[in-house]
Formats: C-alpha cells, sequence, structure tokens
C-alpha cells in the first residue's frame, strides 16, 4: 500500500529556515500500527525515498497520541537564498507520498 | 490584573497571518460573541524568506492587512479588550512596524476613532550587541558558527524574536493595540495569560495551536476563527464557525506544525516539553488538552535574526514545448550556463564571484532540484534563467545575452529554427531585486529584557 492511502495528511513545511519537517498522519489508528511495525519505515529506507542522508536527519519518531510519523532534516540550502528552489518547503514531500509500505 | 471570569481566560485568533489569506469576518465576529479576553494576531514569519527582513517591506497586500486591522479593531474597540500584534509588517524591523503603523492609522481614520498603540521595537543596537559579544558568546541556530562582530554588521537590520516577558511590558500601558517587532508566534497568545498567572506550559501550548488560526480546524482553514479558553489544568479549543471542527488529527497534525521536535520546542528562556499532552475530543466540535509543560533554561536565550544583501536578481521566463527540445533539455542546460560562464570572462566577469546563473527546469526538476526521483519526460517544460550579480544591471545584461543559448541553440534533431521557446513576456528580462541571505540566525544570552523598551502613540 502507498503511504498516501494511508495518510490523511502528508506535507512537508520549514521548521525554522534551515530545516524541513515532513509530517505524516495517518487515517485509522490500525493504519498507524501497520506503519509502526513495517520496516518500510527503517530510517534508511525513508531517507532513500527523500534522497537524503542519514546524516542529515535531526528528528525521527512515530507519534502516537497524534497518529503521526515525523522526521526533521536539515535543508540542502537556507530558505530563500539564491539557491534555495523552495521558499517555504512546502514541496519536499513527493518521495514519501509513494512509499511502499509493506 | 484579572478576567471577567477569574479562573480562565480565553483567547482569539482571528487568522495565520494579518493580511494574508483573508479573514473570514463573519465567524471572528461569531468568536468575538464568545467574550475573549484578548485577541491575537500574528503578522510575519522568516518564512517568506530573508529578504523582506533585509529590505524593509511587507510580504502582504497593504490594503487586505488595512481592512483587517479594521474589521479586528471595530470589534476589539468597542469590547475594550486589547489587540497583540506580532512580528510587526511581516519581519518585525523598524521599517516594519513604520508601515503596520500606517495601516493602523488608516483603519483608526476610517473608523473614525483616536486608536493608542504600545509599539516594543525589538530591533538591537549593533554596537550594542558587539559590547554583549564582548562577555557572552552567541551559538547558531540550527548551524555551528559562532555569531561574529563582521555578522553583525553585515546586516541591515538584527531583529531579536522575543517571547512572553518582553510582550507583557505592553499589557501595563493600557493601550488599545500592542504592537510587537519580532515575535515568537505563540508568545503573542500567551502573554496575557502569563501575565495573568495561568502556567506558562498550557499557554505556549495553546499559542503554539493557535498561531496560524484556523489551519488546526478540520478542514484546515487558516482564515478561520478560533478562540482558546485557558484554565490552570489547560485549555479547551473552540471553532467560531459550526462548519469547522476540532478533531484529533487536525489538532495534533498541527501541533507538529513547523516544529522540528514532535515534543520539544526551544523558546525564549526555556523549553516547552509536550511528551505528556493529552487530546480529548468533544462531539460538539471542541478539543481539550492537558499535559504541556515549560522548563526553565539558563540562560535566557533569544533568538537574532539579521539579513545582508548579497546581490540582484534578473529572470528570463520562457517555455518549451517542442519535443526534441525536451528530450535534449538537460544538455542544453548544461551547455547554456557553461556558455555563459565562459563568454562574461570577455567582459571581465568572474562565474561564482562576480555573478551567479542557473537555470530552472519546471516539468523536469525545477522544485526538487537534484532530489527529484522522477524521470520521465513532460510535454512541456517552464525554462527560467536566473542570474545574480553585484548590481541589477549586470544582472539583467548577463540575463539577456544568455538567454539566446536558450532560445537559439542547436541541438541534435532541431527544426524549429524560428526560435526555440515562447518568452512568457515582453521585455524578456525581468528586474527581481535584492537578494539577502539570512547572515544572523543565532541565539544570544539576555541577563534582563531592559533593552527593550515600549512607546506610546496615538493614531487616527
Amino acid at each position: 500500500m502507498k503511504l498516501h492511502e494511508m495518510a490523511s495528511v502528508l506535507r512537508s513545511k520549514n521548521a525554522g529556515p534551515a530545516v524541513v519537517t515532513f509530517d505524516v498522519v495517518f487515517k485509522t489508528p490500525e493504519y498507524f500500527g501497520q506503519a509502526e511495525r513495517s520496516p518500510s519505515f527503517a530510517l534508511e529506507n525513508v531517507c532513500e525515498a527523500l534522497r537524503i542522508g542519514v546524516e542529515d536527519v535531526l528528528f525521527v519518531g512515530f507519534v502516537k497520541q497524534a497518529l503521526a510519523y515525523k522526521i526533521s532534516v536539515m535543508r540542502p540550502y537556507v530558505s530563500g537564498s539564491r539557491e534555495d528552489r523552495d521558499v517555504y518547503g512546502c514541496a519536499q514531500h513527493p518521495g514519501l507520498t509513494d512509499l511502499e509500505v509493506v | 490584573m484579572t478576567t471577567a471570569r477569574g479562573q480562565s481566560v480565553r483567547v482569539l485568533s482571528p487568522t495565520a497571518c494579518l493580511g494574508l489569506m483573508p479573514l473570514n469576518e463573519e465567524s471572528f465576529l461569531r468568536g468575538m460573541e464568545m467574550r475573549p479576553d484578548v485577541v491575537g494576531v500574528d503578522a510575519g514569519s522568516l518564512d517568506p524568506g530573508p529578504h523582506y527582513l533585509g529590505a524593509g517591506t511587507p510580504h502582504v497586500a497593504r490594503f487586505q492587512a488595512t481592512r483587517e486591522l479594521e474589521i479586528l479593531l471595530r470589534a476589539t474597540l468597542k469590547a475594550e479588550i486589547p489587540l497583540v500584534i506580532g512580528t510587526a509588517g511581516g519581519s518585525g524591523g523598524l521599517r516594519h512596524i513604520d508601515w503596520n503603523l500606517e495601516c493602523i492609522a488608516e483603519a483608526a481614520r476610517r473608523l473614525g476613532r483616536k486608536v493608542r498603540v504600545a509599539v516594543i521595537p525589538t530591533t538591537l543596537d549593533p554596537e550594542w550587541i558587539k559590547g554583549r559579544l564582548t562577555t557572552v558568546t552567541a551559538p547558531g541556530c540550527q548551524h555551528d558558527s559562532l555569531l561574529t562582530l563582521e555578522d553583525v554588521d553585515a546586516c541591515t537590520e538584527v531583529v531579536a524574536q522575543v517571547g512572553v516577558e518582553v510582550i507583557m511590558k505592553g499589557f501595563a500601558t493600557g493601550a488599545d493595540v500592542i504592537l510587537v517587532g519580532r515575535a515568537c508566534d505563540n508568545a503573542v497568545f500567551a502573554s496575557l495569560p502569563i501575565l495573568l498567572g495561568f502556567p506558562k506550559g498550557h499557554a505556549l501550548y495553546m499559542g503554539k495551536i493557535l498561531e496560524c488560526g484556523g489551519l488546526c480546524l478540520d478542514p484546515s482553514a487558516g482564515y478561520e476563527t478560533v478562540v482558546a479558553e485557558l484554565d490552570h489544568t489547560g485549555f479547551t479549543l473552540y471553532p467560531a464557525n459550526p462548519d469547522f471542527s476540532c478533531t484529533l488529527a487536525s489538532v495534533a497534525a498541527h501541533a507538529l506544525y513547523e516544529r522540528t521536535d514532535a515534543a520539544r520546542q526551544s523558546e525564549p528562556g526555556g523549553t516547552l516539553d509536550t511528551s505528556g499532552v493529552t487530546f480529548q475530543p468533544r462531539e460538539d466540535g471542541t478539543i481539550r488538552i492537558e499535559g504541556s509543560r515549560f522548563e526553565e533554561g539558563d540562560p535566557y536565550l533569544i533568538k537574532l535574526e539579521g539579513a545582508q544583501k548579497v546581490g540582484y536578481r534578473s529572470i528570463f521566463m520562457s517555455g518549451a514545448r517542442d519535443e526534441v527540445m525536451i528530450a535534449n533539455m538537460r544538455e542544453i542546460r548544461r551547455n547554456a550556463l557553461e556558455r555563459i560562464d565562459e563568454d562574461m570572462k570577455g567582459f571581465g566577469l568572474i562565474a561564482g564571484e562576480d555573478f551567479h546563473a542557473s537555470i530552472r527546469l519546471y516539468g523536469l526538476d525545477g522544485v526538487l532540484g537534484d532530489l527529484e526521483p522522477v524521470t520521465t519526460l513532460p510535454h512541456e517544460i517552464g525554462v527560467v534563467l536566473e542570474v545574480v550579480a553585484l548590481s541589477q544591471e549586470t544582472a539583467r545584461n548577463i540575463a539577456y545575452y544568455g538567454k539566446n543559448f536558450i532560445t537559439w541553440v542547436n541541438f541534435p534533431g532541431r527544426i524549429t529554427t524560428a526560435g526555440n521557446v515562447a518568452y512568457a513576456h515582453s521585455p524578456s528580462i525581468i528586474d527581481v531585486g535584492e537578494v539577502y541571505r539570512l547572515r544572523v540566525h543565532h541565539l544570544l544570552p539576555f541577563e534582563n529584557m531592559d533593552v527593550f523598551v515600549p512607546y506610546e502613540v496615538e493614531v487616527g
């Protein structure tokens, strides 16, 4: 099953100018449980989907009271700098959208 | 100072950002019927990028910000409650405060009222910062470099993102409006409750949920009004518009919004710990939230922000619709950039020093760049040549020169000999203006808040 089919929220956004954070909120406690147990959420696998290095991850974890998964990573470029392509960091999520959750 | 109801305080948030969305007036007036003790509104952010802080300009439409201030003031003046505005004018600098004051004055004139404003500038004198740096160090925020004297001097202005302790100073004046320079979003809403003696942990978390108006609602709508009632054990959220509700998913998701860590958030003077938070959604669309805590920190750190001008940008926007060109597009980009960098040497301009040229290919990898996983070719590509140089004229001239390596370039199988791409505009080169980088983004230890001094003005 693709991750976006299990989620009511799947988004990216700046968390300060040098960090982008990804939030996934699952539609049901069952989907949350399935994700929490799934090897698809091994850090290496998620990083590969987002094409980022494990060393750039600042926070990762499941948040039970929110039925959520969160991962925060260093941005390649600071928001709004000359090289930046996504000032608000809102469009960095496609790597997670189609993550296959086994 | 106590609230009308003693054991609780009500805080209203009318929109995610003043002048941005625009706010729903009907919902706001419904919210006002709940008799809030204070209305808070966030007017800015660093999110739009460092340009606005550096250039001293707003990031919303002036006529909309003024209209919303008129809507808010009509109600808060009638109810005789304070309106707190955080991050004045978008970035909270001195020029942003002036702009925001002009909007308030215009709104007051339309209402036929005089409005008393307590202004709290949070711009720091560079010499004062440099004096502090002789006795303390300021570590980087989200990076490892300590703040240097050169960093301070390089910026157009350095603002401090203040917390509740500074905003509280405004309430003592009894002004109609408290207009704060750069402020933490949640402190805009938490200041009055904390001044009244309500727990800091609950108040700051309430502020965090309220800071984007109805973004915490289902469906998510930043322009909708939310009212929070805070007591000594937690707080309850009420959507003003009955078509919206607070659900576990909507509120818990918003609690994660724009935060690096799910459970811990650095604030001026300490850390907000939300690891023990409980959400109790109710059938009437409200939700009860308890369990957040504030840990005092030592020293008391405040984040500083400053932007440095690094050049001027000009762009060329065009669209490629030819299949053969699209198949060759990555190579065309590489060749064009190589050619621009090489040819500019003949004009005494060194790539990477005097200018930077780049080409974004929207439809191919314009958004994600090297991180783009999809490799299939589209039927159309937006080709944007961008030049940043030390003067606007140089940036424009390099863009005029460089666009020809897109428009007229030869590629294998080319039959579009009258020109390769559609120019989006005439003139074809757009001067975008000043480019800034965030140079100061550091945490400075403060001994007290004496450097932040409110002043009062009457406008209208």
